[in-house]
């Protein structure tokens, strides 16, 4: 039994590997459509930040106080351009600014010197009002540049002026220092999106080759040859699964490779905002411990084994390739589903997540990626799954087995 | 040698079967109570128009699919119960049956060899005389998409060959091949015959049947109508006639002709629409 399931299986994987169309789809083509378009969605996003970060803001003040006129004028402000205009342009102005020809007008309120001057504190606040365009990054920009930037330091100048030192006016400081595990705050930057993307790419890889090699094999009549053999039908079944396995696994690898090698052009996807520094940093070498990867590499393995077991019971049903596309995409919609479910939710999930199948996987993979699993979840999902497993590889076998079904009789 | 007692093979209906079809009923029973006897060293053949149930009888023989009545003994195994051992001794040939076509002769050969169990230098004698026989040798290691449907066939006939079996199954044998390859079939059955092997072949051409095989069984709805050699069947023709001096059947096809004819009759008279 375990010579045919060999035979079977070096066959099978013979029938792969040496299929230039298959080759291409399965390893060379994902890899590639990830790592360009990674490559190219890191260079075009980079390349906006770098665009935003370099524009020159256009921006119109009116009514503007001899005060303001002066400090502009002895702080120069290298990434925007003050143009002082009359109040009377205002309409024409907003205009500008909603065509995105103008990225925001700076209006201050009539005589603010005079009320700035005669301030008690019952007296209403002189005011300045920020025109902005909130469709427009550039306008965007221009507004937080003036509440973070100018206004503030304006602000702090006429203060000073008033009483003499400004930081009277601030009861403490603040400051703030990162207190966690660098390994965790990567894990957790990778963590939340590399379960999904290997559990689609597991899938996928399965899918590109599963449905052929029985769907394709039943339809155009080379399954039955095998079947007048003495080789029992479970050798064939199992010699069929293991080398989706292993083609599914290796196929979701060269993917995995491919987004690797687009990482240093698409560091927005490996980092995370709270950790910037530590995720990069990690991001480079995000294999640490053999454990680690030991554990990452058990679970895929269980995943994979779940999936090519769930595409060859739908493509052992169906009577041809057309039929076991039809029948597969509701089952991949699935995968799909319950892998970006497992992007929601905060905090660490209950135990019993891990009992449900292919979602219990995918969240156990992100614990792992995060330091977070336990012996606990490891054993339910892994015995959840074999179950599960078994039932999946029963039917088939019964399939394989059911004159109806292999031979539509 | 191969008994069959009583098989009858019901085949259920799916609705879309039965839409197809337009049949009323759920079940079709596509054998119906066969007995019949193939022995060593004959060639025996399965005579019947399309849909009497010849395909359905061969493979209950090859284990493809199960009795749903009688039993079947092939080499003294059981199909129903000793599937292996049935397929370790037989070999099945029919059109339907496909080699993956990216793979190269040579191959496809190993491959099936190392499935029945063969040492690999067992498998290589083997092919080398199967392949010389059928002509293959000069392309051993062309894929097998490339090769002509003439040469497709007859590599068909040599991979499942390669376990020198002692009962060979072929269903409808010269059909859809051109004269020579067709030629080159039945003269290696006639080879195989000599050998002492038991062979059993179907057909709807009579001429064929004529030619090729030692003892006949006509299948007309499931059902075998006559059983015998050339001359048993002729007998039978004739003494369904009423006119009891068979002048007018000279051979096979008018033979056949009669059992039709009198199973229409027949069936006209029970009130069956066939
Ligand atoms: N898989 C099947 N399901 C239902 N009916 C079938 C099936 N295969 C064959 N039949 C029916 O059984 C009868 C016998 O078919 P078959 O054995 O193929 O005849 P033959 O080979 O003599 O042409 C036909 O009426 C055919 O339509
Ligand atoms: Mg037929």
């Amino acid at each position: 039994m375990n010579r045919e399931i060999l035979t079977v299986l070096r066959k099978e994987l013979a029938r792969v590997f040496t299929d230039r169309r298959l080759v291409i789809s399965a390893f060379i083509m994902p890899a590639l459509t990830i790592a360009l378009l990674y490559g190219v969605m890191g260079v075009m996003i980079t390349r906006m930040v770098e665009d935003r970060q370099e524009h020159q803001t256009e921006i119109a003040v009116i009514d503007a106080p001899a005060s303001f006129a002066t400090y502009i004028e002895h702080h120069p402000q290298e990434d925007m351009t003050l143009q002082l205009v009359d109040a009377s342009r205002l309409p024409e102005l907003k205009g500008l600014l909603f065509t995105g020809e103008l990225d925001a007008v700076l209006a201050f309120d009539k005589g603010f010197d005079t009320q700035l001057i005669n301030y008690k504190s019952e007296t209403k606040q002189p005011g300045i009002k920020i025109y902005y365009n909130a469709a427009e990054d550039y306008s965007v920009d221009a507004r937080s540049r003036l509440m973070n930037g100018l206004l503030e330091d304006y602000e702090a100048g006429v203060l000073t002026t008033r009483f003499g030192d400004a930081s009277y006016l601030t009861a403490f400081e603040t400051s703030d220092e990162v207190v966690a595990d660098p390994k965790k705050v990567a894990g957790k930057g990778i963590g939340s999106f590399l379960p999904l993307l290997l559990s689609i790419f597991l899938f996928a890889g399965g899918m590109g080759v599963g449905l052929d090699a029985i769907a394709g094999e039943k339809e155009r009549g080379t399954m039955a040859t095998m079947l007048v053999t003495p080789v029992r039908r479970e050798a064939i079944a199992f010699g069929k699964l293991l080398s989706l396995g292993v083609v599914a696994f290796l196929s979701s690898i060269s993917t995995m490779i491919g987004m690797v090698a687009s990482a240093p052009f698409a560091t927005f996807l490996f980092s995370n905002p709270e950790a910037e520094s530590e995720g990069a940093a990690a991001a480079a070498g995000f294999m640490i411990s053999p454990g680690y990867i030991a554990a990452l590499l058990f679970i895929s393995i269980v995943l994979t084994m779940l999936y090519v077991a769930l595409i060859s019971l739908v493509s052992v049903y169906a009577r041809n390739v057309k039929e076991a596309g039809t029948y597969i995409t509701p089952v991949y919609m699935l995968v799909m589903l319950l892998g970006v479910l497992t992007t929601f939710g905060t905090g660490q999930p209950a135990l019993w997540v891990f009992g449900i199948p292919i979602y219990g996987n995918v969240m156990l993979m992100k614990m792992s990626l995060s330091y977070e699993m336990t012996w606990q979840m490891l054993a339910l999902n892994t015995g959840v799954s074999l179950v599960f497993l078994a039932i999946l590889v029963a039917v088939i076998r019964k399939m394989f087995n059911s004159e109806r079904v292999m031979f539509n009789a | 040698m191969i008994e069959v007692n009583g098989l009858v093979k019901i085949y259920k209906l799916t609705k879309r079967q039965m839409r197809q079809r337009k049949e009323k009923d759920k079940v079709k029973i596509a054998v119906d109570g066969i007995t019949f006897e193939a022995r060593p060293g004959e060639i025996f053949g399965l005579l019947g128009p399309n849909g009497a149930g010849k395909t359905t009888t061969l493979r209950c023989v090859s284990t493809l699919l199960s009795p749903s009545e009688g039993d079947i003994r092939v080499c003294g195994f059981d199909t129903a119960a000793q599937g292996v051992e049935v397929r370790k001794r037989i070999a099945f040939l029919t059109n339907e049956l496909k080699l993956d076509g990216h793979f190269t002769p040579r191959y496809t050969i190993r491959y099936f060899g190392s499935l029945y169990n063969m040492a690999p230098e067992e498998i290589e004698a083997r092919a080398a005389s199967l392949f010389k026989t059928f002509g293959i040798e000069g392309f051993q290691d062309t894929k097998i998409d490339d090769l002509s449907t003439g040469m497709k066939q007859k590599l068909s006939i040599a991979v499942s060959l390669i376990h020198d079996p002692e009962v060979v199954i072929f269903d409808e044998p010269t059909n859809g091949l051109d004269i020579i390859t067709a030629r080159t079939v039945t003269d290696y059955l006639m080879s195989l015959k000599a050998e002492g092997k038991t062979i059993i072949v179907s057909t709807h051409i009579m001429s064929v049947a004529e030619k090729l095989c030692d003892r006949f069984a006509v299948i007309l709805g499931g059902r075998i109508v006559a059983q015998g050699t050339l001359e048993d069947v002729l007998k039978a023709a004739g003494s369904q006639t009423q006119d009891q001096v068979p002048d007018t059947i000279l051979d096979l096809e008018d033979a056949f002709f009669r059992f039709y004819q009198r199973q229409e009759l027949e069936d006209q008279a029970s009130g069956v629409i066939s």
